[in-house]
């Protein structure tokens, strides 16, 4: 855990954003081993893949996307004072009565006790007996997010131009199924290529 | 076992304090947030596992796919504005400022 607190610091204390994603990587690890340590075997495999598998990489992608070149010198500390003291604030408020809001959620909601221990399979069993029936309706939802988060970054990263910066892109069937694909390499119709290709 | 429900609290912490302190970066920002979904995922786990009670787990698990559209949509936010501005700098974030 002090393995995951250090590269919690490193994170936002690394100058270049490269090594900030390299730091989250091994914090991620660090909680993964964490949760196999304490049983739950799949939730730590589902760290591993979701977070280092997918998001990590998702940080890398886009730090090659982008340019990242000189950093300028930002607002200076005075600026976010206010802010950090309403933030830390409510933090230590919740860190001292979010206890008792916990623990009254959980004595109110008792139909999945016990389902950890004693299982055979672990928790993947556990898992799999709760969330199709008792929690479909979270199911339901995520796989909502999972579209609109979906449509959200195609929408947002879509790049415009063949038909106008106004225009959708869409398909033209025409130019697609009159291709000459089969022809000489020279004798290509340019212009039926040039927008697909 | 409470060392790491104090890791926790200070990973959640430590990724408050980066959402703060960060001054010019926008892509560590959003890898503060990624932190601060770590420690809360971690510490709901741990305390709903000591009462051998699965509800942290299914709600870490919405959690963890909550968080994987978020990151997809905050990069992809940032890669727009990138094409957008020319540059991920915090300090050009002041399109809305009245």
């Amino acid at each position: 855990m002090i393995w995951g607190v250090v590269s919690a610091v490193k994170v936002i204390s690394a100058v270049r954003p490269v090594y900030a994603v390299l730091w989250l990587i091994s914090a991620f690890l660090s909680v993964s081993a964490v949760f196999i340590f304490i049983g739950l075997v799949y939730m730590g495999f589902i760290m591993i893949i979701v977070y280092v598998g997918a998001i990590a990489i998702l940080f890398l992608f886009v730090m090659m996307m982008l340019d990242q070149g000189k950093e300028e010198a930002g607002t200076p500390i005075v600026n976010i004072i206010p802010m950090g003291m309403i933030v830390g604030v409510g933090f230590l408020w919740v860190a001292a009565t979010g206890g008792e809001w916990v623990g009254a959620y959980i004595t109110q909601q008792n139909h999945s006790r016990g389902m950890i221990g004693g299982q055979p399979g672990g928790d993947i069993v556990a898992i799999g007996r709760v969330v199709y029936t008792e929690y479909s309706y979270m199911f339901i939802i995520v796989s909502y997010i999972l579209l609109v988060a979906m449509v959200g970054a195609i929408v947002l990263t879509h790049r415009h131009g063949e038909y106008g910066p106004d225009e959708p892109m869409r398909q033209d069937v025409y130019i697609q199924t009159s291709r000459d694909i089969w022809g000489h390499p020279n004798q290509i119709n340019l212009n039926s290529l040039g927008r697909y290709k | 076992m409470s060392v790491i429900y104090i890791g926790a609290i200070l990973i959640f912490a430590i990724g408050v304090l980066g959402v703060i302190l960060n001054r010019n970066s926008f892509i560590i920002m959003l890898m503060s947030m990624e932190l601060m979904y770590l420690g809360v995922v971690l510490l709901m786990v741990l305390i709903t596992s000591a009462f051998d009670d699965m509800t942290g787990v299914i709600w870490a698990i919405a959690i963890i796919t909550v968080v994987a559209a978020d990151s997809a949509i905050g990069l992809s936010m940032l890669v727009a504005f990138y094409v957008t501005r020319g540059s991920i700098n915090v300090k050009s974030l002041n399109v809305l400022r009245g």
